[in-house]
């Protein structure tokens, strides 16, 4: 069926992730549900061990932490990664996933400010954690490799009662002042919102688990959602030699964001253009137009030869973090390869909509999810305004700062800050931005006013502007007369001087170019900065 | 080395060697993403047989930069 009203899939209830662990044990028990690799050697967990060793792991936590305390988590991908996520939420602990890119004064800052006194990390990470220790007293620091030493110390376990209303998990977000916000996230809110999820798409097969966990949409979609549907899950933990990874592992579905599939969009354009069948491929692709009506699947014989760069199985491509140019979701569907696109926000769980395989709108970002609402809030006379969203998926909260929830959650309304519009069908489209947030093709969320009031720090900054251009970071400058005057080359001193901010922050955050303005910027009438929101 | 790194770069973006230099900076100047300097690490450690922890990749900001870390990691 194309492109049609489709049924959801039916969904097991479950609140809780020991309620989701129950279901796949059941259905799954040894079947491979993780894969990680280290250079040649191979190691597999299955669902009956990863059941086991979350019960005694939350047995060790809840007996050496008590409950409701923070336990925060570092580190590339891997089966202890997800195992800390998973058996800290199952001991009624909450966790704290921390972005690895940050450095570790930016992470303490987060601790100190949601009270985490416990960071688990893994071995690449133990400088940081050092230098942590350093800047929080009480502070402890637990490596990844001692896991397995408490699981084996705990003889037989039971679960411990959790409440599925209560704080699981707090996500560090870039808040739109440039200070990160802690959303907080129940068990019901992420299970609500991966059930959700999982009624609009069916996984199955194998995937490779490429984007870092601690981004909430990765850990949705290749931590939760796979679980449930009992796909064989390639841990991947670094986007290093993704393609060769594609190649052996076959998949036949990935999460990425656009960054990824851009890439891969452009060696595979690249590749056409070389081997001189672009024409043949625009004909083939016509030829395969009336039997896709049909539902004849034409396209993964006529295309194999790009398929099979990628695998050979890849039957779709879920893409999240960040919007992605429809002409490349049009070129893939062209060789049989869907892109799933949709939309989310860390506030609810992240999940709100997704455009299904086969019930899909271009230029859409789907329909909201089941039991998800979606409103546009204060229309104009085109029907745009801001994207509202209420359901269970919707956050608890900001950690520690009710007057910033109050101001996000009206009416039981949580307000995005996007704006966008619904069609008849319920299908939303995103026509703008309320807030100023620049959402990179990596998925990753930049404030332009954390950077800007660092670059306004640089002597001889009067104003400057950052902005987005073609997926990079530009600062515009408007420099002091008096240092215009006396620098000879006022180009070169601003990249020296951004240079060395650069190397402070995390790489996404790093500027990319400089521009020097003559003139000051336009302003608005409350003589703020004039931005224009590009999509 | 510098030659070898060239032409991997070159390659992996499909950009004529004679436009790199030591010097060039592989976002600014080779219009790489963060996602390209990752994928392109990981045909250092192929073709050099060494091991790069992804932390290690943020301080790879131009040619020259590559050149010095895997010469000091062939070495150990």
């Amino acid at each position: 069926m194309k492109n049609k009203p489709f049924p959801h899939y039916i969904i097991s209830p479950y609140e809780t992730f020991e309620e989701l662990l129950a279901i796949v044990k059941s259905k799954y028990g040894d079947k491979v549900l993780f894969r990680t690799k280290r250079r040649k050697s191979e190691e597999t967990v299955t669902y009956n061990q990863f059941y086991d060793d979350v019960q005694k792991l939350a047995s060790h936590f809840s007996k050496t932490y008590g409950a409701r305390n923070k336990i925060a988590v570092i580190g590339e991908n891997s089966y202890e990664w997800i195992l800390t996520y998973f058996a800290v939420v199952c001991s009624n602990n909450i966790i704290v996933p921390i972005d690895k890119e940050l450095s570790a004064p930016d992470i303490a800052e987060l601790l100190i400010e949601c009270e985490c006194r416990t960071l688990i990390y893994s071995k690449d990470y133990d400088d940081i954690a050092d230098d942590i220790g350093g800047i929080i007293l009480d502070f402890e620091a637990i490596a990844m490799p001692k896991l397995r030493g408490f699981i084996e110390s705990v003889e037989s376990a039971e679960w411990i009662t959790t409440d599925k209303n209560a704080p699981a998990s707090i996500i560090y977000t870039s808040g739109t002042t440039g200070k990160s916000k802690g959303v907080v996230l129940s068990q019901k809110n992420i299970c609500e919102d991966t059930r959700a999820a999982c009624g609009f798409i069916e996984l199955y097969g194998r995937t490779i688990a490429l984007l870092p966990f601690h981004h909430t949409f990765a850990f949705t979609v290749s931590g939760l959602a796979n679980i449930y549907y009992g796909v064989d899950t390639l841990i991947a933990p670094s986007l290093k030699n993704v393609m060769e990874l594609i190649n052996d592992f076959k998949p036949t579905y990935l999460a990425v964001v656009p960054m990824i599939v851009e890439k891969v969009d452009k060696g595979i354009l690249a590749k056409i253009e070389k081997s001189g069948k672009k024409k043949l491929l625009g004909i083939l692709d016509k030829v395969c137009k009336p039997f896709d009506a049909m539902n004849i699947g034409l396209r993964n014989k006529c295309f194999s030869a790009i398929r099979n760069g990628l695998g050979g199985e890849l039957d779709f491509i879920i893409s999240g973090g960040a919007p992605i140019d429809q002409q490349i979701i049009d070129r893939f569907d062209s060789y049989g390869i869907k892109i799933i696109n949709g939309y989310g926000i860390s506030e609810c769980s992240p999940v709100v909509s997704v455009n299904r395989r086969y019930h899909y709108r271009a230029g859409s970002i789907g329909q909201a999810l089941p039991e998800v609402k979606v409103k546009i809030d204060n229309p104009d006379e085109n029907g745009e305004g801001e994207i509202c969203v209420q359901g269970d998926i919707v956050m608890l909260g900001y950690y520690n700062i009710p007057e910033e929830t109050e101001k996000a959650i009206v009416d039981g309304w949580f307000h995005t800050g996007d704006l966008g519009k619904l069609d008849k069908d319920g299908f939303i489209y995103i026509t703008g931005r309320i807030k100023n947030l620049i959402i990179l093709s990596n998925g990753k969320n930049v404030s332009p006013e954390e950077l800007e009031t660092l670059i306004g720090r640089i002597p001889g900054v009067v104003e400057c502007l950052v902005s987005e251009e073609d997926n990079k970071l530009v600062a515009e400058i408007y420099p002091d007369e008096e240092l215009r005057a006396a620098q000879s080359n006022i180009q070169s001193y601003f990249n020296e001087q951004i240079d060395q901010l650069n190397d402070t922050l995390p790489p996404y955050k790093a500027i990319a170019k400089v521009i020097i303005r003559d003139t000051e910027f336009v302003k608005t009438t409350t003589k703020k900065i004039k931005r224009t929101y590009k999509k | 080395m510098l030659d070898k790194v060239i032409s991997i770069i070159s390659e992996y973006q499909d950009i004529p060697a004679d436009t790199i230099h030591a010097d060039s900076h592989l976002v600014n100047d080779l219009g790489f993403t963060s996602y390209d300097v990752v994928s392109l690490v990981g045909k250092f450690e192929d073709e050099f047989d060494i091991e790069v922890p992804d932390r290690k990749i943020k301080l790879m900001k131009t040619v020259d930069d590559i050149v010095k870390f895997i010469e000091a990691a062939t070495e150990e």
